[in-house]
């Protein structure tokens, strides 16, 4: 199984996260904003981090271009979950990085098997 | 008298030598205050004065030989009586010898110095069959004795002066210069405010007043008045009859008289007057005024009356001057006549030719000719012998005996006279005492025809017309002057007799040529004034009145018509021989009329009862006999013909039919021309009208395009801005004069890039009209200063010919500022929705999958509700999303390779699995059409469509139903149909069907989760990429619908 390093500002949607994520076998680091996130990257170097668009402190593309600017932790895939949807918000997560935009609200299910196939496409176990 | 041979010439000489001669010896006469001379002298009296006259006589040929110098005159120029005359020898003597060969060259008068003496010298040209000769009579000229007795001077100044007036006074004979000199001279010794000369006229026997208007000192103009006095009359009149002066000093105290002059004209105070007397013949009067009173004494008085006996003199002269005068001229006349009768070769015409030439001139009731025939020694009266019967001239013959009383009477070439022919020695003699009876022949006068000493005959006039009279010198005179004359022509008239065919066909052709040329010059006259008449005026009547006013005259038509064959309008001028009771043209004139227009040729017709050509007009009366009629042709066209007619028969000549054929096509060009004109003019006064109504409307047009909100620009075809509204003005923020008829090109650096498509589209249309495809431009521009205007262009058309393009501007900066704070407003709230959304479905399905301990069938069914309703607002807010995108024009489609077959294939499979978890049983289909190719797409876009056609079909077919795609490829695009056999689709909501949030009224739809927004934004989707999207239902209940819709293959695509 992996870890998976999340970032969410919203209690509810980090625990339904870190909890589907866990049913799914992984072990999960969870932060409530993207400073947090970029600070507990290194510390944790998960197989793969999950940010929120819109947080507090630092939004998820701040975060994903910090990450990606970080030579330690810059090889960690950086998948965005966020409610915004528009071409443009999602062509800008995409040029700051991210490997994968995966809108809101998401099915548990589907989640799992997203992160699943991206583990594998990363070649995480 | 001796008759030789140059009787003729001699004879006149005589007379008017002594006519002359009396003149001189009278004036002499009476400034010497010597007796009167009698006027009625016979010839031979005559001739003898003439020799013993103090005047000297010369007659010169012309040339220069002198023919005849009288005694006198040898004396004055001091010439033996056996020096032979020469006039150069003659001139030496004179001064100036230039004048006086002038005079005797050409008719005149001149003063001259004759061996240290004064002589008044005058000249007349005699015109003697082809030799006309001077007569020159030399008068001297003494100073009057009497001067001396001047009651006013007695001094040598006043007879200074009156020498001087009489010889100024004396100094002309024309009868104005005369009064001039008188009036001069008098205004010089008594000073006057007003003068007039009357003359008296024998005849009339009145007095012919000669004023002198103008101010006293300024040259005054003498002036005829109108006016006559009687004797008796006036002033003026007393003075004659009485034939004494008369003086008064105040007109107003005298009120038993006033002057003849009309008082308001010239106001006259005082006033005196004295007769003009020679030899106490009356010659008029001259009288003086004064606007003072008292303003003469008696001594002016006598002075004037001093005056008056020269004054008197001379204008007597000047007046018998100017009667002479009349009478040379008159002579010179009668030779005229007489040479124009040497040209007569026909003896036959030239005695009725003599007699119609003389009877004018003497009046007399008998006139003929009696010519004596040597050989067999007759002597006959000649035809035309007027005023005698022809039975009479018939009869007028006698036989002349050699040796005979009547013999001798021929041969002495004697003039008889006699106051009662049948009574007379002469005519007994003649043998023609019988005839004279016959005839009743009182008053005759025989005057002999010689010629070359040759008796030819006699003239013979008889029975004056002023009752029983004697004949006057003066006719005699002029009788023998027209008889040497026709001597002459008689005489050449027999000399020619042989030559005369000869010359008489010449003289005939060249008359006829002359004829012909005069009629030719007199049509191109006539002409000239018809084209001037026709060019006039733009006045049609008028100046066709006027030039047929023109041809009636030259050729002699009392009427003359026009007549139109198109509207049947005529112009008539002159006598109404052709008008028809209503003012039209009478049916015969049609008649002609007709004839010339359909044979397009002119007629004449001389005398039209007799005509056949109008045979059947016999019954109408006959109001004209001549005709000529043309037609008037204007090129191939005949507009109609010109008719000129005459009373009389005959009264027209094939050659006017020229002259009016020539004037008909200027009448026809005319009338075209005013036809044009007037066609023209109205043409003219409708475009005045259409123009009008057109500024009014482009006025209106224009006022309506100023005050619209929106901006118009319009360009030409040549890209000028020819309209820039102040709307636009507003928007642009530009001033309209300085676009105003400027290159559209001015505009490209004012915008944007927008704006190049925009200048890019209106050169694209200017410059090739045909690319124009009904499509309109709409654009959003952004200005420099932040603003959003939008533009619509659309392309103006007439009739396929590019004109214009108008360009609509709009402000729409607030509606941008309001779309894209709705399209935020959007964007937040869908993030804030997908947010709890996410909580809700997440643990929903975590629930679900039964990870939170085992859940009760009820528990299971109510959290997929709670599922079911949460993906419908998912949907719904993914809906609202992309109607945002679209209205605000943020969607983009990402096209790329599409493979239409496996997205379908998705959508099938999605639903499927729906259909399962919803515990539906619906049966999908998909049909893949065989080499369906790959599109250029948006995948992502090409699968909502189709996915929402299909959640469609699965949402309203009820259980056990179908839903069947079906893909294939149509030529150059693919076409996709979705079909169901759902609830279908009523006619009613098919209409609205694309709408937004429109839903229909079916319960199943209503009952069903849905926002009415899914096939609006298919159709959008559709036809962004190019394609088109439809649906077909029955309308019936259960037998579904199908929706198609086609993408076109982008090209490289297969």
């Amino acid at each position: 199984m992996a870890k998976i390093l999340i970032a969410e500002d919203e209690r509810d949607i980090r625990d339904l996260i870190a909890f589907t994520l866990r049913f799914a076998g992984h072990e999960v680091v969870a932060v409530g904003n993207g400073a947090d996130a970029v600070e507990a990257a290194p510390l944790e170097m998960p197989d793969l981090i999950l940010l929120d668009v819109r947080m507090p402190r630092m939004t998820g593309y701040e975060a994903c271009q910090q990450i990606k600017a970080d030579p330690r932790v810059q090889n960690i895939p950086v998948v965005f979950l966020s409610a915004k949807g528009q071409e443009s918000e999602m062509q800008a997560g995409f040029s700051v990085g991210a490997a994968e935009y995966l809108l809101k609200p998401f099915a548990p299910m589907e989640l799992s098997e997203k992160v699943k196939e991206l583990l594998i496409k990363f070649g995480k176990p | 008298m001796v008759f030789s041979d140059w009787l003729g010439i001699g004879l006149i000489l005589v007379v008017i030598g002594a006519g002359l001669w009396l003149l001189a010896r009278l004036l002499l006469l009476s400034m010497a205050g010597g007796p009167p001379s009698g006027l009625q002298v016979s010839p031979q009296v005559e001739v003898v004065q003439a020799e013993e006259s103090q005047d000297a006589i010369l007659v010169v040929r012309k040339g220069g030989k002198i023919v005849t110098l009288t005694r006198r005159a040898r004396q004055a120029f001091a010439l033996d009586a056996d020096d032979v005359p020469n006039l150069e020898r003659l001139a030496r003597k004179i001064r100036p010898s230039e004048t006086f060969l002038s005079l005797c060259a050409h008719q005149g008068q001149a003063r001259l110095v004759l061996s240290g003496r004064l002589v008044d010298a005058l000249s007349y040209c005699m015109n003697i069959g082809q030799n006309p000769v001077m007569l020159l009579t030399l008068r001297f000229l003494e100073l009057a004795a009497d001067l001396e007795s001047s009651p006013k001077g007695g001094g040598s100044e006043t007879l200074q002066i009156f020498s001087e007036l009489t010889q100024t006074m004396a100094g002309s004979l024309d009868f104005d210069a005369t009064l001039q000199a008188v009036q001069q001279s008098v205004e010089k010794l008594i000073p006057t405010d007003f003068l007039e000369i009357t003359v008296w006229d024998p005849s009339s026997e009145t007095l012919a007043p000669y004023r002198f208007v103008g101010l006293p000192g300024a040259e005054r103009k003498l002036e005829l008045s109108r006016q006559r006095y009687n004797l008796g009359e006036g002033y003026s009149g007393t003075i004659a009859r009485t034939q004494a002066p008369m003086l008064v000093g105040n007109i107003d105290l005298r009120s038993d008289l006033r002057p003849a002059v009309d008082h308001n004209e010239i106001p006259i105070r005082s006033y005196i007057g004295v007769p003009l007397l020679v030899s106490n013949e009356l010659v008029g009067t001259l009288e003086l005024g004064s606007l003072e009173i008292e303003a003469y004494q008696q001594d002016d008085l006598n002075l004037l009356n001093l005056l008056a006996g020269q004054a008197a003199v001379v204008i007597r002269n000047a007046v018998r001057y100017r009667s002479e005068q009349r009478r040379t001229a008159e002579m010179a006349g009668l030779a005229q006549l007489t040479q124009s009768f040497s040209v007569v070769r026909d003896p036959k015409n030239i005695y009725s030719r003599l007699v119609e030439s003389i009877l004018p001139l003497i009046p007399v009731e008998i006139l003929g000719f009696l010519i004596y025939n040597e050989s067999n020694r007759m002597l006959e009266g000649q035809e035309p012998f007027s005023g005698l019967p022809f039975q009479i001239i018939e009869l007028y013959r006698a036989s002349i005996i050699p040796g005979s009383a009547g013999e001798r009477t021929l041969l002495n070439q004697d003039v008889i006279i006699t106051e009662n022919a049948s009574e007379s020695e002469e005519w007994e003699n003649l043998g023609l005492s019988f005839l004279a009876q016959a005839a009743s022949l009182h008053d005759t006068v025989l005057i002999p025809l010689t010629s070359g000493g040759r008796m030819l005959g006699y003239l013979q006039a008889s029975n004056h017309k002023d009752g029983s009279k004697v004949f006057t010198h003066e006719e005699l005179r002029l009788l023998m002057t027209i008889t040497n004359q026709a001597a002459v022509a008689i005489q050449t008239a027999g000399l020619y007799q042989e030559p005369l065919h000869l010359t008489e066909d010449l003289e005939k052709r060249v008359e006829e040529r002359t004829t012909e040329l005069r009629r030719e010059h007199n049509n191109t006259e006539t002409l000239l004034r018809i084209i001037t008449e026709l060019s006039n005026s733009l006045d049609l009547d008028q100046v066709i009145n006027r030039a047929l006013t023109v041809l009636n005259e030259s050729i002699g038509a009392q009427q003359s018509l026009i007549y139109l064959s198109q509207n049947k309008r005529t112009y008539q001028l002159g006598m109404p021989l052709a008008t028809s009771r209503n003012g039209g043209i009478s049916s015969i004139a049609q008649d002609i009329a007709r004839w010339v227009i359909q044979r397009r040729a002119p007629t004449l017709v001389d005398d039209l009862p007799v005509d056949s050509r109008w045979k059947n007009h016999e019954a109408e009366p006959v109001t004209f006999h001549s005709v000529v009629a043309v037609p008037l042709v204007l090129g191939e066209e005949i507009l109609g013909a010109l008719l000129l007619l005459n009373e009389q028969s005959n009264s027209f000549i094939v050659e006017q039919i020229n002259l009016v054929e020539a004037t008909a096509r200027q009448f026809s060009i005319t009338l075209n021309n005013a036809e044009l004109f007037s066609l023209i003019r109205d043409q003219a006064e409708n475009l005045g009208g259409m123009l009008r109504t057109q500024q009014m409307e482009a006025s209106r047009s224009r006022a309506i395009l100023e005050s619209v909100a929106d901006g118009v620009l319009v360009t030409d075809a040549a890209n000028r801005i020819t309209l820039c509204n102040a709307s636009t003005e507003r928007i642009l923020e530009l001033k309209a004069d300085q676009v105003l008829m400027q290159p559209l090109e001015q505009f490209s650096g004012l915008f944007e890039r927008a704006s190049q498509t925009w200048l890019q589209t209106i050169q694209k249309w200017s410059k090739d009209p045909k690319a124009y495809q009904l499509e309109t431009f709409a654009e959003r521009l952004e200005l420099d200063n932040g603003r959003m205007v939008a533009v619509t262009l659309a392309p103006v058309f007439f009739r396929n010919e590019f004109l214009a393009t108008v360009s609509i501007f709009r402000d729409i900066t607030h509606e941008v500022q309001v779309d894209r704070l709705k399209s935020e407003f959007i964007a937040n709230v869908s993030h804030e929705l997908r947010t709890p959304m996410t909580s809700i479905k997440g643990y929903v399905e975590v629930m679900l999958m039964g990870v939170t301990g085992q859940l009760s069938p009820q528990q299971e069914r109510f959290l997929k509700i709670i599922k079911s309703n949460t993906e419908r607002l998912n949907v719904l807010v993914n809906d609202i999303l992309d109607v945002s995108r679209i209205e605000s024009g943020r969607l983009i489609l990402d096209m790329q390779p599409t493979d239409v077959s496996k997205l379908a294939g998705e959508v099938v499979e999605e639903y499927k699995r729906r259909s399962r978890d919803d515990g539906r049983v619906i049966n999908f289909s998909l049909d893949v059409g065989a080499d369906l190719p790959q599109i250029t797409a948006d995948p992502i876009r090409l699968r909502q469509i189709i996915s929402s056609l299909v959640n469609n079909g699965y949402s309203y077919t009820p259980d056990e139903g179908h839903v069947n795609i079906k893909l294939n490829a149509d030529e150059d695009k693919i076409k996709v149909d979705v079909k169901d056999d759902g609830i279908g689709i009523s006619d009613k909501d098919g209409r609205r069907i694309f709408e937004r949030f429109f839903r229909g009224e079916d319960p199943m739809v209503l009952q069903t989760a849905g926002t009415g927004l899914g096939l609006a934004i298919s159709k959008v989707l559709v036809e962004m990429h190019g394609g088109k999207i439809w649906f077909t239902s029955k309308g019936v209940h259960g037998e579904g619908s199908t929706f198609s819709f086609t993408m076109p293959v982008a090209k490289g695509e297969d």
